[in-house]
């Protein structure tokens, strides 16, 4: 039930078009001995049982169950004042997050890349640091430098902007990471074309290198926002967790299983999934139209 | 596109106090107050039964978290790679799926299914083994998290290497055995390492989605985090929770300096 709403369950062919086509032949089944198919046989079923136990079941049972009380109780629990403006927050933030994300992190991405000062490898290596620290250990980082105790006398501790600055923490990596390459690869000569051909460098950046980096930074971005959306270790200690203020939905939700309210807590949950999920779908159709495009046009 | 000095000076600074407000100088703060009052102190505070323990809880949970990967994504990315598997697409998302879903999302979700009343409620009240609020239910929520880096970092190498080296070894009689240790284990053993080490990293920070399916008892089922958590939040322990968090934080930077090491091993392999 949740197939339908997959973020790659739109492509039947194989999603990751770098590894397109195995390098060797394909594999063929004429010769294999009968062992060799029920081996065979044997893993695919093992394959799927351990994919529906560990993934597909729980999501089956949390979108079964949201349901417990009717599609009138579903849209109830959703749309209960506190869930909605927690909704909102998290939606609202996370836009924030990502626009900084696309900004901020093409221009690291290009500091990285085209500029070079001593240290820059250390630079590029803390940029993964996010990713590598667990998300307490972000919030907790965090808040002790933005939180109650500031050394630096700046206290965002259970205000917006605390989630703003706890998620952009998180996310970091995401648009950097997927602009780096692109402007690695990026042609000069074009750029310098274009300058020799009396474009100023504002010029140059907006109608030559931006479209180039455009599908990228948007992916990054994109990543970013899905991500942010579902966090919450990393704003569970600086949040402050005050509903219709700071609390994000993630918090709505376990605070809805504190109470034993495990129907509203399934349907927001399935609320939220339906988000995520549709980011990265949005995403998945609008990089392969983009493909395609690109490859008519070459 | 040559810029002057001026707006490279400008782009790199601007840049430089976005890293460092954002990621060095937390860091360096929270570095600062855990060791201002002595390494002792950070040691004194790490190696409290509470912490001690928590320690051991989340190295038991990555030591069942790993093989169960380890053998259930190899076999994995073989299906996807090598095998006619029906409805690909579609298990292709479902292994993707885990770093769609929210960490409070997977909590839920497990608690619907493994709780005292979710569809396997009756193996509680059977067999008497608590899933949810124990260790089963913690190791199963981290195996959740976890599953799409073994697959996503060994399917790409099964592709990459093709079936050639398969084929000719099974011409020369080798039977699938000998074949599976002899070409594919070798020729996967940096990226299943590299997913390996992925694995480990996050089965040691996994927070959210632990936290909704413990009891969190100190002692008993607080991994790390959770102590981090849970010194900060219920014991006011702010510093033990400073303490916690670099020790958790010196395990992310081992992972991160293995992840650069191995990078580097993976690309001239």
């Amino acid at each position: 039930m949740t197939a339908t709403t997959l973020p790659r369950g739109d492509s039947a062919t194989e999603p990751d078009p770098p590894h397109d086509e195995p390098a060797g032949a394909p594999p063929t089944r004429e010769g294999r001995r009968p062992a060799a198919t029920a081996g065979r046989a044997l893993g695919l079923g093992v394959v799927g049982l351990w994919l529906s136990v560990i993934v597909l079941l729980p999501l089956a049972a949390l979108t079964v169950r949201s349901f417990d009380e009717g599609v009138g109780g579903f849209w109830d629990a959703v749309t209960a004042p506190v869930a909605l403006a927690a909704l909102g927050v998290t939606l609202g933030v996370s836009a924030v997050v990502a626009l900084l994300n696309a900004v901020m992190g093409t221009l690291v991405a290009w500091v990285l890349v085209r500029d070079d000062f001593p240290g820059q490898r250390v630079v590029n290596a803390l940029i993964d640091l996010p990713f590598a620290l667990p998300t307490i250990v972000a919030s907790i980082v965090l808040l002790s430098l933005y939180g109650p105790n500031s050394p630096v006398g700046i206290h965002l501790n259970a205000t917006r902007w605390a989630l703003v600055v706890a998620l952009t923490f998180v996310t970091l990596p995401f648009v950097v990471r997927s602009v780096q390459p692109v402007l690695i690869e990026l042609d000069r000569e074009v750029e310098e074309a274009a300058a020799s051909l009396g474009a100023s460098n504002l010029t140059t950046f907006r109608r030559v290198v931006l479209p180039t980096l455009a599908p990228a930074v948007i992916s990054g971005t994109g990543l970013a926002f899905a991500r942010a959306v579902g966090e919450y270790g990393s704003v569970v200690l600086i949040g402050g967790n005050i509903p219709r203020e700071t609390q994000v939905v993630s918090q709505y939700i376990q605070q809805q299983i504190e109470i034993d309210r495990p129907a509203n807590a399934a349907a927001v949950s399935v609320a939220l999934l339906a988000v995520s999920f549709l980011t990265l779908f949005v995403l998945r159709v609008w990089a392969g139209r983009n493909q395609r495009k690109e490859a008519r046009s070459s | 596109m040559r810029t002057s000095r001026g707006t490279t000076l400008a782009l790199r600074s601007v840049a430089l106090v976005y890293l460092v407000g954002l990621l060095a100088v937390p860091i360096g703060v929270i570095l600062w107050r855990t060791f201002e009052p002595g390494v002792g102190a950070f040691v004194a505070s790490v190696q409290t039964p509470a912490a001690i323990s928590a320690l051991n809880l989340s190295l038991l949970i990555v030591a069942i978290v790993v093989p169960l990967n380890v053998l259930f994504g190899v076999v994995t990315a073989i299906a996807l790679a090598r095998w006619k598997v029906p409805f690909r697409g579609v298990v292709q998302a479902v292994v993707d799926l885990p770093f769609a879903v929210s960490p409070i999302v997977v909590g839920v979700s497990l608690i619907m299914l493994w709780g005292v009343t979710g569809w396997f409620g009756g193996l509680e009240s059977a067999t008497g083994v608590k899933v949810i609020f124990g260790l089963p239910g913690m190791v199963i929520a981290t195996i959740f998290v976890t599953l799409p880096f073994v697959v996503r970092e060994v399917e790409p190498v099964l592709h990459e290497i093709g079936t050639e080296q398969e084929q000719a070894a099974s011409t020369l009689g080798a039977s699938g055995w000998q074949t599976f240790w002899r070409i594919t284990v070798p020729a996967i053993r940096w990226g299943l390492t590299y997913g390996v080490v992925l694995t480990v990293a996050r089965a040691l920070g996994e927070f959210g989605a632990v936290i909704m399916v413990s009891s969190g008892f100190p002692g008993v089922s607080q991994t790390l985090t959770l102590l981090v958590h849970s010194r900060y939040i219920d014991d006011h322990n702010t510093y033990g929770a400073y303490a916690a968090a670099t020790l958790l934080m010196g395990l992310a930077l081992v992972t991160l300096l293995g992840m650069t090491l191995l990078d580097r091993k993976r690309s001239t392999r």
